[in-house]
């Protein structure tokens, strides 16, 4: 109902955080887990969390339901699932670790787990920066859809909704992000600059393949999927990163790619960047875009009330919660008073999913946490 | 036009390979060495810079001005070297311990030398103790610290602490940088000085030896 612009009762609120932060959560609130194996699709122990913190959203991902063949990757690997630092859901999260300790995932991309005093993370290693030609590109092991089974789903989606009923998007993946991981910035931005056909090969082909999957899935379990999503950081804190001409260019015509493949099945669309986009706003809202996220806290340009009153219109807006300042370092007090701020500014008529800014980092205190879960802040 | 011209643009522009042979061209009609960088590449360095500010030069044109300056001082460096050239100062600049995080640096690092400055990168995941044993090797008057996440900041704070307790505090200047700081942060951990982009940095370290902005 919030993202129809129609007031909902209260406002709906989602929760990402770091897998430091779920444990702790977990073991908080007593909520005891069993190992998990390949057979399970979500942890039942994070799932719980989520319903004690009367979280309306639930993710479902492309990662989570693709189990690409051994023979794609190095010999020696073995699957991993769960034991992963990027999952900042329920959902399992495809990875192949190696026997060197370094992670693949699908599309190839590698990571080298970094850790520091809290916790750790997963690192780019760009797979492909090594690759001299195009035709180098276009021999890398790109993902078949065929490696994707949806059959799943369904059931899945209807274990989410056991409780009461959620709000479902599906997570599709990167394009520009991705590929610029894969290939290394430095390589990938001054190719997009000056000698562009590998960049926009790897676009395309990653495009390709998200949109087929992404077509798939909704033949499979459109009915039971509210939203889907894809993130793709465009932005830095000041300005954007690369120019309006060269995202027009480059970027613009994939994720209106993607967007089609939504629209096609009647699904709203959700778009993740990162950092100071207001100057794309208006070209997201005519690709279709309806629902922004995360409006970084401090991007130039993002400030929620300039937002709504500009835009809120036509687009709804999920996140805004400060995981960088604020979470960490204010007081329990603060984090509601700026929860109630947010609803007040970014949810008139509806139209705001309140949640944190980027998953919830492991210096977050707890106490924060369930400050800003409180049902009085929505 | 004037060749100077002509290098000036092919920096701006982002035109290694031209900028390279421009600068052989220069050298091979008599030109100074000292007088190419100070009047010409720096300056087009500093507008390269102001255009970022601006926002009509974005990473990708940086990153190309920067590997133009670089292709530029190529030729340049040996006969600076041989002419005992000094440059505008020394740095060290790294990621903090348990950060792997290292574009920012690296946009910091071109900018800098594009200012002719010597930059000595002791890479990501930095120990305090490989901070300090850089400065003592390197004698820099400036120190740059990079971090991406909230939770390696901290570790912002435990490498000057530990540059102070090795009796080096005083011989360096201090510049912090990356997504997560702010101006009041770094005044927190004892910086000397916060920059919000890579221009920035450049700026910082030309005020704290005192040179022209």
């Amino acid at each position: 109902m919030a993202l129809s612009h129609r007031n909902p009762d209260r406002t709906p609120v989602d929760f990402l955080a770091v897998p430091e932060i779920w444990e702790l959560l977990a073991q908080r609130l007593d909520i005891s887990s069993a190992p998990l194996d390949e057979s399970q699709f979500v942890d039942p122990a994070w799932e719980e969390l989520l319903r004690r913190l009367e979280v309306d959203c639930r993710v479902i991902s492309y990662d989570q339901f693709c189990a690409p063949p051994s023979s794609a990757f190095a010999a020696g690997g073995r699957t991993e699932w769960w034991k992963v630092q990027s999952r900042s859901t329920p959902a399992r999260m495809w990875r192949w670790i190696g026997e060197d300790g370094i992670a693949t995932e699908i599309f190839g991309r590698r990571f080298k787990v970094q850790t520091n005093s809290l916790g750790s993370y997963e690192e780019n290693i760009p797979s492909l920066a090594a690759a001299e030609s195009l035709a180098d590109i276009q021999a890398h092991r790109w993902p078949d859809p065929n490696w994707w089974d949806f059959k799943p789903v369904k059931s899945v989606i209807r274990d989410m909704n056991r409780a009461k009923p959620c709000h479902i998007r599906f997570r599709m993946g990167a394009v520009f992000e991705l590929a610029w991981q894969l290939r290394g910035m430095e390589n990938f931005f001054t190719e997009l600059a000056i000698d562009p056909p590998i960049p926009t090969y790897m676009m395309e082909r990653i495009t390709d393949i998200i949109a087929e999957v992404t077509r798939r899935l909704l033949v499979e379990a459109g009915d039971d999927i509210d939203m889907v999503y894809f993130y793709d950081d465009i932005g830095g804190n000041q300005s954007l990163l690369i120019s309006k001409k060269m995202w027009r260019t480059f970027v613009r015509p994939c994720h209106q790619k993607l967007i089609e493949v939504a629209k096609r099945h009647n699904k709203q669309v959700m778009y993740h960047t990162d950092g100071a986009v207001r100057p794309l706003i208006p070209d997201l809202i005519e690709m279709g875009v309806d629902v922004l996220n995360p409006i970084q806290p401090g991007a130039a340009g993002m400030e929620p009330i300039g937002l709504k009153r500009d835009f809120g219109g036509q687009l709804s807006f999920h996140g805004g919660v400060d995981i960088v300042g604020l979470l960490p370092n204010g007081s329990p007090a603060d984090v509601r008073e700026a929860a109630k701020q947010l609803v007040r500014d970014l949810g008139q008529d509806g139209g705001y999913i309140m949640a944190g800014s980027h998953h919830i980092q492991c210096d977050t205190p707890l106490e924060n946490v369930f400050a800003l879960y409180e049902l009085s802040n929505r | 036009m004037a060749l100077s011209n002509k290098l000036y643009d092919a920096i701006v522009d982002g035109k290694a390979p031209l900028a390279q042979a421009i600068v052989q061209e220069e050298l091979a009609a008599g030109a100074d060495p000292m007088a190419l960088i100070s009047e010409t590449m720096i300056p087009a360095m500093d507008e390269v810079g102001k255009l970022f500010q601006e926002e009509e030069y974005f990473v990708p044109e940086l990153m190309l001005a920067g590997r133009a300056m670089k292709a530029a001082m190529e030729p340049l460096r040996p006969l600076l070297a041989a002419a005992g050239a000094k440059p505008a100062g020394v740095v060290v600049a790294g990621t903090v311990k348990g950060d792997l995080h290292d574009i920012g640096k690296n946009l910091v690092i071109s900018m800098l030398e594009g200012a002719s400055f010597k930059v000595i990168d002791i890479g990501a995941d930095a120990t305090p103790q490989k901070f300090v044993e850089a400065i003592r090797e390197h004698q820099p008057e400036i120190v740059c610290l990079s971090a991406l996440l909230t939770v390696t900041m901290t570790a912002m704070k435990t490498t000057i602490d530990a540059i102070k307790e090795a009796g080096l505090r005083r011989s360096v200047k201090i510049l912090v940088g990356g997504a997560p700081l702010n101006e009041r942060y770094a005044m927190e951990i004892g910086a000397d000085g916060y920059g919000a982009t890579a221009t920035d940095a450049v700026a910082l370290a030309r005020r704290h030896l005192g040179l022209a902005n």
